[in-house]
């Protein structure tokens, strides 16, 4: 095949997908040559036969290639989601539950007011020793379990974790409202 | 050359039936491995001419028949010197003959039918 014509069919190439144009590409090239040389069809109609069956081939090709990537996207997209819906379960259970509590305990300040029962540092001072028991908690898991977490494993060291940090943030308010109040008063 | 195949003949019915380019070349390959433009050739010959594949269809049916499992490519190579070393030959798979086989059952199981029933005789047509 002249230089050309070769260039041509490797233009005609660009037709197909890149993963059937990188494995057949030089064989169709190739193929295209020998029909010039060996076959009786003179260059125009070799040129029509080979335009008719890209236009005919390619599409369908693009069409199988993306059906296959569709399928294997939507795949992926289904692990990650059923990934993501089991890693954020137990955070939003976990937050929702320090939602439960510190309305709780907004609540409950808010009846008992500054002469309550409970002395007032006693609320952040058990958040923080809830929040470092978890974190100790879920250090333990790690330790025991090798550090290759399985999914339950893993979703009950999420659970402490996110649950000890939780504990410690609101313990922090807690204190430093206290001390505010404090000062106030 | 040929893979072995663990598959059953319930699994060669489920190829059935075969497209025709795919039967052609199956056929063009029955008597030993190829290369594309040798495949292209033979099936022209078989058909006298009435299935022309361009090398879009050839290398796309060959593709998918190595992704069946019925072809593979081969590693042998002829004498460079009689041909072109970088060519790629491909050869039928054991799956590959038994699906064949089976075909070829099945259509000439169709033309006895086709014969018994006289097709074409009654109204004049081709004999």
């Amino acid at each position: 095949m002249s230089e050309p014509a070769g260039r041509i069919a490797r233009l005609a190439l660009l037709a197909y997908p890149r993963e059937f144009r990188r494995e057949y590409g030089d064989e169709i090239v190739r193929c295209m040559r020998d029909m010039r040389r060996h076959g009786d069809v003179d260059r125009a109609r070799l040129a029509g036969r080979v335009a008719a069956d890209v236009l005919l081939t390619a599409p369908r090709m693009r069409l199988e290639t993306l059906m296959h990537r569709s399928i294997v996207l939507t795949l992926a997209l289904g692990i990650v989601a059923l990934i993501a819906a089991v890693a954020i379960l137990p955070v939003a259970l976990v937050a929702l539950a320090a939602v439960v509590a510190g309305a709780a305990v907004v609540i409950g300040r808010r009846h008992d007011g500054p002469l309550g029962d409970s002395p007032p540092s006693a609320g952040w001072r058990r958040c923080v020793l809830w929040g470092v028991a978890s974190f100790a908690v879920g250090s333990a898991i790690l330790i025991i379990d090798g550090g290759e977490l399985s999914e339950p494993v893993w979703a009950l060291w999420a659970l402490t974790f996110v649950a000890g940090a939780i504990l410690v943030g609101l313990g922090i308010v807690l204190a430093v409202s206290e001390r505010s109040g404090r000062r106030a008063a | 050359m040929a893979r072995p195949s663990n598959r059953t003949p319930g699994d060669v019915q489920a190829f059935l039936p075969l497209p025709a380019s795919a039967m052609h070349i199956i056929v063009a390959l029955a008597e030993g491995e190829k290369h594309g433009y040798a495949i292209m050739r033979d099936v022209d010959q078989l058909s006298d001419g009435a299935v022309r594949m361009g090398p879009g269809t050839l290398y796309g049916s060959l593709k998918r028949m190595i992704d069946q499992g019925l072809l593979e490519e081969s590693d042998a190579r002829p004498d460079s010197t009689l041909d072109d070393e970088r060519r790629r030959y491909y050869v039928l798979t054991e799956l590959g003959q038994r699906v064949g086989a089976a075909e070829h059952a099945r259509l000439s199981r169709l033309l006895s039918a086709a014969q018994v029933r006289r097709l074409g005789l009654s109204t004049g047509g081709a004999t």
